[in-house]
């Protein structure tokens, strides 16, 4: 019987034959029909997860939205808005979607590299490897791409059903295909990265640990050295470097998550794109020289699991010695923590990696010398720059280099000098000075850069110091002659300053300028005093704002016009206890609040009722209306009601405190586009608020959508006041 | 083997393969070469190398030196020669919740020789469900799953990993009785790698040797039974030392072992039954006889005579 049966065999004939070749001809060195087939059939409730996923993330979050408000569904371009920031990145489930979407689905297919039994049964396979991964990869992507369309179709019915943009079905067709390219592209970068970060490794978590070494490392050394930039250098203001467009430039990740689907160019998509597929490309040819018998250790290359080692070994040993010093009292014997920190950074670093690594804590202590080597690499270059050997700190700009200098004594008045005679001293005065361990900090320099095209363009020539600067901020530091002899160096300065005839011109003139200008009372243009957190501060240390109405302003304004002309240029002697920030014609000043303004000082307490007369408004914000509470010392002492809080703010006596509603979308702009304040408005309210801008003349345009947080969808409006026109690149 | 050496049509030649994972020397330049229609059998000891040198010949892994050849070509990322090669692991992979029937149509894609007239008779015979997730499968329906699958690929080299183990001892024959009709029909050659000396023995008619990465021999059962001899016989006298063996020319024997046991003497030599019985013959024994050695007691001299110490294993 069994003869019978098995003389059926080999029926397709012997190997090269037409009809084989014919039948090999379907399977290539690069893709496997078949094969994609199959896990296309496999992979079927990968497909069906991630669209069920997506359809909670996109339909039904645009049904929630459009069920919740009328605002939305009236007005066609208000619900077009709302669609597409729906299938934005404002949208956090889609943006969440697009990166662990793209990094889950690389990981199932990936994961054949991961277990060995499969490993060796897909390499025993008459297929060339890169046909394989190339076969499964495509069956992955197509289900991803299964599921955002899957979403999509959902929302054409919603917008069929929406009578506002019914007749604009084309548009809202349109735009989904372009955002399902969009979340495409970036789902394509995850992806990819995923696979190169897999086809390094030989586990699934080393994978996952790759894969975020991927992505972040790079952001997290260069964050890492600014840090330690911040620590060694005093002339280098380490938070000029520290904006988005470092880390966008850095990391794929962070990019996707702050910008706004509207807001990427074709040009990032389709870098997105490259990359994921030049990520691809590579992992396939890592593919295909990795060795099967990879499959279950850490990782498939000895020399990337070495590298990887050392870099966050060195990272960690930076870490370490920074950690270590910031812990440590800042001065010389912060040198021995250091060392120590780096130390220890390196060497548990290097310990638990090896362990990881090589699957055992035998192999804890192996590659001693490579590890030194880096030990030493590292903590030297963390020591040159704490010691300042490069002398990246020292650096003064040349005299032709300073356009002028800003000088701060104590955090107190602040005052601009371009006279060059005056820098010439001071610049003199800074190159013979040299660096010593402590620092004091109590005076200070902001040099304006001649020649940079950037500043000219957003600083005026008259420029006054305002809290936040764009400029790079220098400091004087400590010289070895002691902090006397620093103080007598800024004594012998502020002299030659006072000393001049045009002082009052360039330091209390420009004040009082300042002051002099038109203080109207509105709600848009309240002002309020902002105390200090000092130990002498002028209300028993609370620390916060007060807001105070127009008239009290002006009068309080007075009495310390009043205070400055009675002390003249002695002022700068005084310290300077708290600042008060007024809103003027022409954008925010800060004016320092000296222990010698008693009379101010005494009006001020009298209006704010007394110490720590401070109060704070807080809000519910998911609420359709605002329940607007005031506190007192931290207890709730008269709960608003709507019509107090309209007249509160209509009034002028009180505005919102900007600093707890930095989600709400309403903003009020000045002239220069400076905010005003920011408002959490109700929908109910927003004819009140109509009428209230045509009330001081502002202008109401709608305001971008992408400007709205979308947790506030349901209790807020997507409108604003703007005064005039709109600012370039607002709103666009 | 010779560098010289041509490999013939259809045999997998095996050309001073070395293989090492870290610092471990897995195989060390091993030949050996696997003539198509024979039953080959990989024996060896555990650690010796011999899944991996059967996973370089399914093009699993990649030999660091030396190459694996079929029909003259290499096998390494040869799709038309793996296709003729299907390798069937101690531990066969299945898909996740696939039954026998998804891993058919999975083959069926990969394998152009796949025949549904042997699937069907296979699956028939061993009786499998073939709608039923095979993780739910005893260890020995799995091997069954896996033979049938491997068989229904029609390969032209099957190639065993500890494929026995598992299987009850009637699915065992019988799947061997399956393996050497294909053999008798000139269409298969089977590669069985075991520690299971007896389990090859009554199924191969070629045995490689692989101890501690290199092979030993690499012969055919029949000359090997022939070349290697059991002799238990009395002497008259009790002070015959294993070197007083020799033939009427004075030449002496190659005496593997030699054990005394009361007044009965064990030897276990190499050379030609004549010869043996010549220079046993000289000695005047009371008794004797030639008894035929297992190949597990082959297997155990030879490892022997390369220091492999059993009674220090056993003691």
């Amino acid at each position: 019987m069994i003869l019978t049966a098995l003389s059926v065999k080999r029926t397709d004939g012997e190997a090269g034959t037409g009809n084989q070749i014919r039948r090999i001809g379907s399977h290539n060195d690069w893709f496997v029909p078949g094969l994609y087939i199959n896990e296309l059939r496999r992979t079927w409730s990968m497909g069906l997860f991630c669209a069920i996923i997506l359809f909670f993330a996109i339909p039904v979050f645009v049904l929630m939205a459009f069920s919740t408000s009328d605002y939305y569904v009236d007005r066609p371009e208000r619900a077009l808005s709302l669609l597409e920031e729906c299938f934005s990145s404002a949208n956090p489930f889609v943006t969440i979607y697009a990166l662990l979407g793209g990094i889950i689905c690389a990981l199932l297919v990936a994961q054949y590299l991961f277990d060995r039994r499969k490993t060796n049964f897909v390499c025993s396979l008459p297929v060339k490897r890169q046909a394989y991964f190339l076969s499964a990869t495509a069956a992955s992507l197509t289900w991803s791409v299964f599921a955002w369309i899957t979403s999509l179709l959902f929302l054409v019915p919603i917008a069929l059903l929406t009578p506002a943009i019914r007749s604009h079905l084309g548009v809202v067709i349109g735009g989904f295909f372009v955002m399902l390219l969009s979340w495409l592209c970036i789902h394509l970068y995850f992806y990819g990265l995923t696979m190169l970060a897999c086809a390094f490794c030989g586990t699934s978590s080393m994978g996952i640990g790759m894969c975020l070494m991927l992505g972040g490392y790079v952001p997290a050394a260069v964050l890492s050295l600014i840090g330690l930039a911040g620590m060694s250098f005093s002339n280098i203001n380490s938070n000029y470097y520290l904006n988005e467009s470092l880390f966008s430039a850095l990391s794929g990740v962070f990019r996707i998550s702050i910008h706004t689907a509207k807001n990427k160019s074709p040009l990032f998509l389709l870098g997105c794109a490259g990359l994921g597929v030049l990520f691809l490309a590579i992992s396939v040819l890592l593919c295909t020289v990795r060795r099967s018998e990879k499959a279950g250790t850490p990782f498939a290359f000895d020399r990337v699991r070495d590298l990887v080692k050392y870099l966050l070994m060195a990272l960690a040993t930076l870490l370490g010695g920074m950690l270590f010093w910031a812990m440590s009292d800042g001065s010389w014997s912060s040198i021995f923590w250091l060392l120590f920190g780096c130390v220890c950074g390196g060497l548990l670093s290097w310990m638990i990696c090896n362990t990881i690594f090589y699957k055992t804590p035998k192999m804890m202590f192996t590659g001693r010398r490579s590890m030194a080597l880096v030990l030493v690499i590292i903590t030297v270059c963390t020591l040159c720059a704490r010691l300042d050997l490069f002398r990246v700190d020292a650096y003064i700009p040349s005299d032709a280099m300073t356009r002028g200098v800003t000088l701060s004594m104590n955090g107190g008045p602040e005052i601009t000098i371009r006279d060059k005679s005056l820098l010439r001293i001071y610049n003199t005065m800074a190159k013979n000075g040299q660096r010593t361990a402590d620092r004091h900090g109590t005076v200070e320099l902001y040099w304006l850069l001649h020649g940079n095209e950037k500043i000219d363009n957003n600083v005026p020539a008259r420029a006054v110091y305002f809290g936040g600067s764009v400029w790079n901020t220098w400091y004087l530091l400590p010289v070895a002659r002691s902090a006397y002899a620093l103080y007598a160096d800024w004594c012998t300065f502020v002299q030659a300053l006072t000393a001049r005839d045009n002082f009052a011109d360039i330091y209390l003139e420009e004040l009082y300028h300042s002051i002099q200008k038109d203080m109207r009372a509105s709600p848009q243009k309240s002002f309020r005093i902002m105390i200090n957190t000092r130990e002498n501060v002028l209300w028993d240390g609370f620390e916060g704002t007060a807001y105070v109405s127009g008239d009290a302003l002006l009068a309080l304004l007075d009495i310390y016009r009043e205070n400055i002309r009675a002390h003249g240029a002695d002022a700068m002697q005084y310290d300077c206890i708290g600042d008060m920030r007024v809103k003027t014609d022409s954008g925010y000043v800060m004016l320092p609040i000296f222990s010698y303004n008693e009379t101010f000082n005494e009006a001020a307490k009298k209006m704010l009722g007394g110490p720590s007369g401070d109060y704070v408004m807080e809000y519910d914000y998911e609420t359709t209306f605002v329940s607007a509470t005031v506190f007192r010392h931290g207890v709730a002492v008269a709960e608003l009601s709507e019509e107090e809080w309209d007249a509160l703010l209509r009034d002028g006596k009180m505005t919102v405190n900007t600093s707890s509603a930095e989600w709400n979308p309403l903003m009020l702009f000045d002239t220069e586009y400076n905010v005003v304040t920011v408002l959490n408005v109700v929908e109910q309210m927003q004819e009140k608020y109509d009428a209230s801008a045509d009330e001081y003349g502002y202008t109401e345009k709608e305001t971008d959508v992408s400007y709205t947080n979308t947790n506030t969808y349901k209790s807020t409006l997507t409108g604003g006041f703007w005064l005039g026109q709109t600012p370039d690149g607002f709103g666009k | 083997m010779s560098e010289q050496y041509t490999p013939l049509a259809g045999e997998i030649c095996i050309c001073n393969v070395t293989k090492t994972f870290d610092s471990v020397r897995s195989l060390d330049r091993v030949s050996a070469t696997i003539r198509h229609g024979s039953i080959f059998g990989l024996i060896g000891s555990n650690g010796a190398g011999k899944s991996t040198l059967l996973r370089i010949m399914a093009g699993i892994y990649r030999p660091d030196e030396g190459s694996v050849t079929y029909d003259g070509e290499d096998v390494w990322e040869n799709t038309m020669r793996k296709q003729d090669i299907v390798y069937l692991s101690d531990d066969q992979f299945f898909f996740p919740h696939g039954t026998v029937e998804d891993m058919a149509r999975y083959y069926r894609k990969m394998y152009i020789n796949w025949s549904d007239e042997k699937y069907e008779y296979l699956r028939s015979i061993f009786n499998l469900e073939t709608d039923r997730r095979i993780s739910t499968f005893s260890k020995g329906m799995q091997k069954q799953a896996s033979v049938l699958l491997a068989l229904s690929c029609c390969p032209k080299y099957l190639l065993c990993d500890e494929t026995f183990d598992g299987l009850d001892p009637v699915m065992r024959q019988f799947v061997k009785r399956l393996l050497a009709e294909e053999v008798a029909d000139g269409t298969l050659t089977p590669v069985i790698a075991s520690h299971n000396m007896r389990e090859l023995e009554d199924i191969c008619d070629h045995i490689g040797l692989l101890h501690k990465g290199g092979i030993l021999f690499d012969r055919e059962v029949d000359a090997m039974k022939t070349s290697i001899h059991k002799i238990q016989m009395v002497l008259p006298h009790s002070d015959v030392d294993a070197l007083d063996f020799c033939t009427p020319q004075g030449e002496p024997l190659h005496v593997v072992s030699y054990k005394r046991s009361g007044s009965v003497l064990n030897l276990i030599v190499r050379g030609e039954r004549e010869r043996v019985e010549l220079a046993v013959g000289c000695k005047n024994p009371l008794f004797y006889e030639l008894v035929p050695l297992t190949l597990e007691e082959i297997f155990i001299c030879e490892m022997e005579e390369k220091g492999y110490d059993f009674n220090s294993i056993i003691g």
